[in-house]
């Protein structure tokens, strides 16, 4: 898209904010904030106890394996299901509360959701699904143009007499996008919204919400268990375990500085060795002699805990701090097996096997290891993560 | 991939046919041939002599398009009313969270258990005993309440197991884009149960124009149904008039059916045609624009 074109979409767009500037809605509208959330099924809790606050106009991204609550959070926020304890609150205003009980519809609260199996409604056209939510919402005025906008924005315009099953899946995807932001809410809930769609597809629509979220600047929550999707487009990850939150940061910080284990290895992919604190030094950090063989020193920035002389600790690896050590090197090497070895292209991806520990390393694509060899590999000191075990 | 059923296709054909005989062919000519001799006999040397069409012409003379058309009403009502209730009640169990929905589900299947007579006698005893309710007797009310009631079951039935195969995620898309749980369910859940919903009207229209046991109490002499008709002429021996009836009670349910399921062949190749244009409006294009 050239830029007058986009500084054209941009001002029919600032239009119609101004006209709408009769109704309660700030420019940063779109807040949210939850309280200690609960939400119970069967015996079961899904999401318990989870506070955390979305600042209007954000990407956040609720990040957790499957059965980690996410997705009961998402629907907690869309009104889809009721608490069972704690507040939610959408620009300062309580939409939901367990006591006193307050729950506002999902058809009064303002949200856009787009469903993991995009939800289109096979009977209806592509306009139709569009033009559905301005319809029941009582919004005639300029429906049509406003459609159209909306489809334009998903690339979709020239398919608005289709049917669904005569649209691709990122089509589809697309069509449930536009109807979840024909109206103009203030918040968009994506639940898993790339999961069902081919890797090149999913690439590419990645990149088509960061500039969705970017032209239209409405707060963002978004689910996934794909870390590279929430690392790409957060402003704010929330990774998510059993119904709690594990950590809240940045995607630079949840992915380099991960303040527990359980995150290094989801979000990570690391690796974890564990061993002894064998001495500490102020400048060198942490030497760590490890269970199964070898010694590691871990720099003082990745520390978390006391890590005493004696202490059992484990160590957090990222495949690609580590790499085949060049001749001559001494510290911070350890000597392994070659257990299997995957070639992509880009790099290697090679699973190595030390003292019954096994641990993966991502090198580069000249690496020429054979399963059952030897290989001398060297860790990045200052990518260790080390955690009190 | 469909089965391929080697020789058995000649045994699974004379099931598929003898079924159609015994079941369909052998009804209607039974009741014809009855109906176009002037009395029944089973010694006639031949009966082909003595074929008229006196017994239609009396049954013509008679009270007969009362009957039809009081029943044509009582059974519209009653699959309307019927597929009405089925679709709210299986939506209530199948799609809400009420505290009720097991419940709602467990007393529409209950009457499938009791003969419909049961019905009948229930709500005469309220209508009559009832102070204020004898109004309702002699109308068609009763009669319809008590037909609703037998055949919730079955509409309730076909219409469920459609209800449960749409998707939840279909009606939350609805709720979430600003629309109430009713305006959701007229125009999200109706459409796709397009099918479920006019078989299951189908079959109550066809079932109660000819149920006898739900009515046949609460009927009372001003009132003339087919069913009812059939079973005085039989009680008074008149067996022609019988057959008579018996052919138009056969003759007008699937004359309705063959209505309702062409309207619907054509509905559906229409739609068919229309999304096959669109598609190819389209296929056009991408071949011109790549030109």
């Amino acid at each position: 898209m050239t830029t007058t074109e986009s500084n054209q979409t941009q001002g029919r767009r600032s239009g119609r904010r101004d006209r709408a500037a009769a109704a309660p809605v700030a420019g940063s509208a779109g807040a949210v904030e939850v309280t200690n959330a609960r939400k119970v099924f069967n015996g079961f809790e899904a999401v318990s106890d989870i506070s955390f606050t979305v600042p209007a106009g954000s990407f956040t991204t609720l990040l957790g394996a499957s059965g980690s609550g996410k997705t009961t959070m998402l629907r907690l926020l869309a009104g889809l299901e009721r608490l069972d304890g704690g507040t939610i609150r959408m620009d300062s205003t309580v939409v939901a509360s367990a006591r006193p009980a307050t729950h506002v519809a999902p058809e009064a609260r303002r949200v856009g959701f787009v469903f993991q199996t995009f939800a289109l409604w096979p009977q209806m056209t592509v306009f139709d699904q569009v033009a559905y939510p301005l319809k029941v919402r009582r919004q005639r005025e300029r429906l049509r143009e406003r459609v159209r906008d909306a489809l334009a924005l998903v690339g979709l315009a020239e398919l608005a007499d289709r049917y669904p099953s005569e649209l691709s899946g990122g089509q589809q995807q697309r069509v449930s996008i536009a109807r979840a932001i024909v109206y103009e809410p203030k918040v968009l809930l994506l639940d898993e919204p790339l999961s069902s769609l081919d890797a090149e597809l999913r690439e590419y629509m990645c990149y088509e919400l960061q500039r969705l979220h970017r032209r239209l600047g409405l707060t963002m929550v978004y689910v996934t268990h794909a870390q590279s999707e929430a690392l790409t487009l957060s402003d704010q990850v929330i990774v998510m375990a059993r119904g709690k939150i594990l950590e809240t940061g940045t995607p630079r910080q949840v992915y380099e500085r991960p303040k527990c284990l359980e995150t290094a290895g989801f979000v990570g992919g690391s690796s974890v060795l564990r061993g002894v604190v064998a001495e500490r030094s102020g400048q060198d950090g942490v030497r760590v002699r490890l269970d199964c063989g070898g010694q590691l020193w871990v720099s003082p920035r990745g520390v978390t805990g006391d890590a005493a002389v004696g202490a059992a600790v484990a160590l957090a690896v990222k495949p690609e701090d580590l790499a085949v050590a060049p001749d001559g090197a001494d510290r911070n090497c350890l000597e392994a097996t070659v257990e299997a070895v995957a070639y992509v292209g880009s790099h290697c991806d090679l699973s190595l096997e030390l003292g019954g520990e096994r641990f993966r390393a991502r090198t580069s694509k000249s690496t020429d290891a054979n399963v059952g060899d030897g290989i001398r590999v060297r860790v990045d000191q200052e990518a260790i993560r080390l955690f009190p075990a | 991939m469909r089965t391929r059923v080697g020789a058995w296709r000649w045994v699974l054909a004379l099931v598929v046919i003898g079924y159609f005989l015994v079941g369909f062919v052998q009804l209607l000519l039974a009741s014809s041939a009855v109906s176009l001799v002037p009395y029944y006999t089973v010694t006639d040397g031949n009966p082909l002599r003595t074929l008229t069409l006196d017994g239609y012409r009396a049954e013509l003379n008679s009270s007969l398009w009362a009957a039809v058309s009081s029943s044509l009403v009582l059974a519209s009502a009653v699959a309307v009313l019927t597929t009405g209730a089925a679709l709210l009640l299986s939506f209530v169990a199948f799609k809400t969270r009420l505290r009720l929905r097991r419940a709602v589900e467990a007393i529409a299947t209950v009457p499938v258990a009791l003969p419909p007579v049961v019905f009948s006698v229930s709500l005469l005893i309220t209508v009559l005993f009832v102070p204020g309710l004898v109004v309702a007797y002699g109308t068609d009310v009763p009669l319809v309440i008590a037909s609703v009631i037998v055949f919730l079951p079955f509409a309730m039935r076909i219409i469920a197991s459609a209800t449960i195969q749409v998707g939840d995620e279909l009606l939350e898309a609805s709720r979430v884009s600003g629309a109430r749980w009713l305006r959701s369910m007229v125009t999200v859940m109706v459409p796709l149960l397009g099918v479920a919903i006019t078989n299951a009207a189908i079959f109550v229209f066809v079932q109660s124009f000819r149920e006898l046991g739900a009515v046949v109490l609460l009927i009372s002499p001003s009132q003339i149904l087919l069913p009812v008709k059939i079973f005085s002429s039989w009680e008074e021996g008149e067996v022609t008039s019988v057959a008579v009836l018996n052919v138009l009670s056969a003759v007008i349910p699937l004359a309705v059916l063959v209505v309702v399921f062409s309207a619907r062949r054509l509905f559906g190749a229409a739609r068919r045609a229309r999304a096959r244009a669109a598609s190819t409006v389209d296929h056009v294009q991408t071949e011109v624009r790549g030109a």
